[in-house]
């Protein structure tokens, strides 16, 4: 045993060598009118060198930056035993609603498994839409369904345009309280043949984010 | 020096030999993603599993970005990205035109995604099990490995 104490010394040496990050995961509450927000991971060199050889954000919306960057401005990828940086992401959330999960992933040399840093942002639904869809079975009773809208909203969301893309579901937008409160009723004409059609609606919104909305009718076969 | 030159040439030879004699008897290196059912998250699949279904009984759903789908995503997938240079809502039409199929919707949805990294897929799938499954009547999985599963699977 005692022969090999040194080689277990070393083992547990390597495997604990690699970029400890303080979380892994940064949650963050986006208000409805910011158009980016930026998230940052603080990590410290534990164990032996780190060297990073890849690091990416699968999505053109999230770009990364290894900081603190070298005196050229250039990006440090081998890190030393006991210092210390963080991985900076900044997060542009364009047409996004909704909770969302993005991640940062940094390829290290000698660890076959890359370590994924994710970014949780969650930005408000101001104006809600409920369901996102309404079926019809085939054959069935064209009998009328109702979408309901709520505005969640600290002022006023007023619909200013709808159009549907299928002459087979006319509806009719329904005032229940103005810029608050809506009803989208809809009743097809038929349900003799499969049909599929969208409903769109555009609000006052001074966010485009939450200037337009859509939702899908449907006629189809009833699963076995 | 000319005997060191020589000897690596040897060692090179010899190694080379050895490589093609393993690649003849035991094939190609396996480059396929493991997937364990065990160790699935929620509404995960193997790609194993996917393959031992019919065809026309799941839609591929591509949620990288456009340029990847089109350099490479499965043949039938439709595009449905996160991706912000897009109009979601334009892409959320094109996968229920394709999901739909005329009345008989399928029923079931993989969606993958750009290997490990990528959470798209995964926000995706939330979305539409949300917004459609219900109605649509479809289950909805996210493909373990990602594109990488595929690629090594084609490989």
């Amino acid at each position: 045993m005692k022969l090999f104490s040194p080689f277990f010394f070393l083992l547990t040496v390597i495997s604990s060598a690699e970029m400890v990050f303080e979380t892994k995961l940064v949650e963050i509450n986006a208000g409805p009118d910011v158009d980016v927000v930026t998230a940052e991971f603080p990590f410290e060199i534990k164990g032996e060198v780190s060297e990073i050889i890849e690091y990416d954000a699968p999505c053109s919306c999230l770009s990364a930056r290894i900081e603190p960057l070298r005196a050229d401005r250039s990006t440090q990828l081998r890190w030393e035993v006991g210092e210390t940086g963080r991985v900076t992401s900044r997060f542009k959330m364009g047409n996004f609603k909704g909770t969302v999960d993005k991640a940062i992933v940094l390829k290290m040399k000698g660890r076959e498994k890359p370590i994924q840093l994710v970014v949780r942002v969650t930005i408000p639904i101001l104006f809600e839409i409920q369901p996102s869809t309404l079926m019809w079975e085939l054959g069935g009773q064209a009998r009328e369904q109702i979408f309901k809208i709520r505005v969640r909203h600290d002022r006023p969301l007023k619909i200013l345009e709808s159009s549907g893309t299928t002459e087979n579901f006319p509806f009719e937008v329904r005032t229940i309280k103005e810029g608050w409160e809506y009803e989208l009723r809809v009743t097809p004409k038929s349900t003799a043949s499969p049909s599929m059609g969208m409903i769109r609606l555009k609000t006052d919104s001074e966010l485009k984010r939450h200037q337009r909305h859509q939702v899908f009718v449907v006629v189809k076969k009833k699963r076995p | 020096m000319r005997r060191t030159f020589l000897g690596a040439i040897g060692v090179f030879l010899v190694s080379s030999l050895a490589a093609l004699v393993t690649w003849l008897v035991l094939g190609p290196p396996d480059r396929s993603v493991a997937c364990d059912p065990a160790d699935l998250g929620e509404g995960q699949i193997c790609l194993s599993e996917v393959r031992a279904w019919e065809a026309d009984s799941y839609l591929w759903v591509d949620a990288r970005p456009r340029k990847l789908w089109q350099k490479n995503g499965v043949s039938g997938s439709v595009l449905l990205t996160d991706d912000n240079s897009e109009d979601f809502l334009r892409l959320e039409e094109d996968f229920m035109e394709a999901a739909y199929r005329e009345g008989e919707p399928y029923p079931r949805i993989v969606i993958y995604c750009n290997e490990e990294g990528c959470g798209s897929s995964k926000a995706i799938a939330a979305g539409i099990r949300e917004k459609f499954a219900e109605m649509m009547g479809f289950e909805v999985f996210v493909l373990y490995g990602g594109w990488k599963a595929l690629a090594a699977d084609d490989a």
